[in-house]
């Protein structure tokens, strides 16, 4: 199929606003669907091409092969509502797109270029990258926030009907649809907890607007400019979804989806506590996400009514989902149990913030739960800046970068340079606080038995109370060829 | 002589009457099922995902194309393709080859035939296929002649390959890098679960193989120069070579490695750490300081070529 896409680019690139060198040969970088290495009977989304040609330092063109029921003239009418949000916001929100045809007899989709990561790269990186800390993260989750806030903001006053309406009973019946859809029992979304939801809707008198999700994509947004709408249920979205609901599409995704869901494996308590956060001091995507919603003229008091938003969004997308994976039943079933365990933990925390009684789980993530699996390289990275500043009866009191650490004296004489020290409280060996004053009144608190188990050459092992803890030392040097030595034993 | 249990292309079951009679009776992938191992990849995933198809991007199939698939196993490439076109399947294995015809049978693929024949004795004639495919095979022909040179015998494969290949006609070979980062690192080599072992000498590696396996190590896998140079040494002059990502068999990416511009983009723009398994951290981070695509090309996993 190449060739006859490069023959057509090379045919009608004159007529489209691209600079593609005409001598040499454009090379192909080829993105497969991800879903389609699973037993799915067909693929939903096509391949992706970026184009480069011999002189040009990113990509030049990109192609899009699309599944085959997507018809011609459903492209051509996205195309062109992109163009027109485009030009009603200002600024170019969707990549151009150049010309579609039919090759082979699939819909192929020519389209600008964008140079830009997505913003799950963004934070993959920032989580999970050699060049990886929290500082990164915080200003990447900060930024992609406002961004979107931004986006949505200014997309809100490009609406299609100013006119508010009341979406309760909608709603309402979209619960249902989950929950039938799924056959969940009434004890997992009782009709009473979808009456709450669709009450707290009806007050919001929501207008429609367009619609700006990628729906299918297992991904949240790649970010303004790479995604696309070609869907053919956005005509029946954009009339019949609130347009405020596309704002929470984003936001529960991005909780859903790797990698925030990595660091917070419970996304709807991730979600829960970034609404009542302010100031950071729970998890890192408070405030971001708090002054995201300022920025849509939400009101961040009335968190019942932003609460019903967010289970709304849920049972919208999970039946996405449902029809995503309609003819695998091995996918299906899959779902089904995490949907049922999220819309329970959804609708029990609907009843703490309905009592007003909701308190931030301290377990989610006081400090991030970086993940377990940590790049070694990350061990490799700079030291840390360590400088003893105080001392109480039982800890050191020690300033590392941004940290203030308290660490129990028993531990005795540890190097800490090769471990990247302040990612994780070690209750009661390692506290941590942002301000001198705050980890010692910890330290002054705790009063910890901790004792040394026995120490190896890379870990000492100590008991604190009933846990155990290994604390590294520092790594094993790499040792090639070992294995070759002692297998000729 | 064993095969690695990782690959799930491969049938392994004690009782392979019970197996192909569970294949006739309740369906191939009821016969799958029944010889998955949990530590093995989905083999239902392996011989139906549609991404096994992801090759033919890079080439024009129609109706009227005529393909060869070498070393089909369970079909996940040939019987797809059958779908497009005319596929002849071949494996050594009568086990594989009675499972493939009674999945084709059951998918009523009329433009499918499969057979047992010899990679290195191709019992085709000469300018017979529009296409030929050989994914994961290549490194496993020499265990069929452990009394050749392995080299030797692959390079009789290939030379096969272009004997029955049209002029103009395109054949596509997926095999792991010998030089991956990660044996650097202590990863066991994939088809034989040796440390360090692809990157000895090869007398060496048979030393090794010997020792441990009590065998010789005839898995031989290459370099990208390596592979180049044995495909052109078996009469192709057309090659293209891609880092297959993740892997050849579950692609994701295909990235084209003589394009500077393509793969500094994808390792900076579309490739994602948390892609990398735990084992493998040290090597994304290499990856991501090695700037120069000369270098990074000779260090990943999986290459693909497409060769005419």
């Amino acid at each position: 199929m190449l060739p006859r896409i490069e023959a057509y680019i090379r045919e009608h690139e004159n007529k489209w606003p691209v600079e593609i060198s005409r001598s040499g040969r454009l090379t192909p970088l080829i993105r497969f669907n991800k879903e389609a290495n699973a037993d799915v009977e067909r693929e939903k989304i096509g391949r992706v091409i970026l184009w480069f040609d011999d002189s040009s330092t990113g990509p030049v063109l990109v192609t899009k092969i699309m599944d085959a029921s997507v018809p011609l003239d459903l492209i051509a009418s996205c195309a062109l509502r992109q163009q027109g949000i485009d030009k009603m916001a200002g600024w170019p929100i969707f990549p151009d797109v150049y010309d579609a045809t039919l090759i082979s007899d699939k819909p192929v989709v020519f389209m600008e270029a964008i140079d830009t990561p997505s913003y799950q790269l963004e934070l993959a990186k920032a989580i999970f990258g050699p060049a990886g800390n929290i500082q990164l993260l915080k200003n990447i989750v900060e930024r992609q926030f406002n961004e979107i806030g931004a986006l949505f903001a200014l997309l809100a006053k490009t609406e299609v009907s100013r006119e508010t309406e009341k979406w309760g009973d909608w709603a309402f019946n979209v619960g249902q649809q989950f929950r039938d859809g799924y056959g969940l029992d009434e004890d997992c979304v009782s009709d009473g907890s979808l009456k709450i939801m669709a009450k707290h809707i009806d007050s919001l008198a929501l207008q429609r607007n367009f619609v700006l999700v990628d729906h299918y994509c297992a991904n949240y947004f790649a970010g303004p400019r790479v995604v696309d709408q070609m869907d053919s249920s956005l005509d029946r979205r954009m009339s019949g979804e609130p347009g405020l609901l596309d704002l929470f599409r984003f936001i529960v995704a991005y909780f859903r989806t790797s990698p925030i869901e990595t660091l917070y494996p419970d996304w709807v308590g991730a979600i829960a506590a970034s609404l009542h956060d302010e100031s950071g001091r729970s998890i890192y995507t408070g405030p971001a996400m708090r002054q995201c919603l300022r920025k849509l003229g939400l009101n961040l008091n009335r968190v019942p009514e932003i609460w019903a938003l967010v289970m709304v969004t849920f049972f919208l997308r999970a039946m996405d989902e449902r029809d995503f994976y309609r003819n695998s039943a091995a996918n299906l079933s899959h779902i089904r149990t995490a949907f049922e365990t999220s819309a329970t933990t959804l609708v029990h925390l609907q009843k703490s913030i309905e009592r007003g009684d909701y308190q931030v789980n301290e377990g989610l993530g006081q400090r991030v739960q970086w993940p377990r699996s940590l790049p070694r390289a990350r061990e490799y990275g700079s030291p840390v800046r360590l400088k003893l500043i105080a001392e109480t009866e039982n800890y050191n009191i020690v300033r590392a970068d941004e940290h203030h650490l308290a660490i129990v004296k028993d531990l005795g004489p540890i190097n800490l340079f090769e471990e990247r020290i302040g990612d994780r409280e070690l209750t009661p060996c390692l506290l941590i606080a942002d301000t001198l004053e705050e980890v010692t009144a910890k330290a002054e608190r705790m009063k910890p038995l901790v004792q040394l188990v026995v120490e190896s050459r890379t870990y000492k092992l100590l008991r604190a109370g009933q846990r155990f803890l290994a604390l590294v030392q520092r790594l094993a040097p790499w040792r090639f060829f070992a294995t070759r030595r002692e297998s000729f034993k | 002589m064993t095969k690695c249990r990782e690959f799930g292309g491969f049938i392994w079951t004690d009782d392979e009457h019970a197996f192909l009679r569970l294949a006739r009776d309740e369906g191939w992938k009821a016969a799958l099922k029944s010889v998955q191992q949990e530590d093995e990849p989905d083999k239902i995933a392996e011989a139906s995902a549609p991404n096994r198809l992801g090759w033919l991007t890079l080439v024009d199939v129609a109706p009227s194309t005529c393909a060869l698939d070498i070393g089909a196993g369970t079909g996940g490439l040939a019987c797809q393709l059958a779908e497009i076109c005319e596929v002849v399947a071949i494996d050594t294995s009568e086990v594989d080859v009675e499972f493939l015809r009674i999945r084709a049978s059951q998918e009523r693929l009329a433009n499918f035939r499969a057979e047992v024949a010899d990679a290195t004795n191709l019992p085709f004639e000469d300018n017979y296929f529009d296409l030929v495919t050989m994914n994961g095979v290549l490194e496993w022909i020499p265990i069929d002649h452990p009394e050749r040179d392995p080299a030797a015998t692959q390079l009789a494969a290939l030379k096969e390959v272009r004997r029955v290949l049209k002029q103009d006609g395109r054949f596509l070979l997926g095999i792991e890098n010998r030089t991956y980062l990660g044996y650097f690192l202590g990863m066991p080599e994939q088809h034989v679960n040796l440390k360090y072992i692809s990157l000895l000498s090869r007398p060496d590696a048979d030393q090794l193989s010997h020792a441990i396996r009590g065998v010789p190590f005839l898995e031989h896998t290459y370099s990208q120069g390596e592979a180049e140079s044995l495909l052109r040494q078996a009469g192709f002059e057309r090659i293209e070579t891609y880092w297959m990502y993740p892997n050849y068999r579950w692609p994701e990416y295909m990235v084209p490695l003589d394009n500077r511009a393509a793969t500094l983009f994808f390792v900076n723009r579309m490739l994602s750490p948390q892609d990398f398994s735990d084992g493998g951290r040290l090597v994304e981070y290499l990856f991501y300081s090695l700037t120069e695509p000369s270098a990074l090309g000779a260090f990943v996993g999986h290459y693909g070529f497409v060769c005419g």
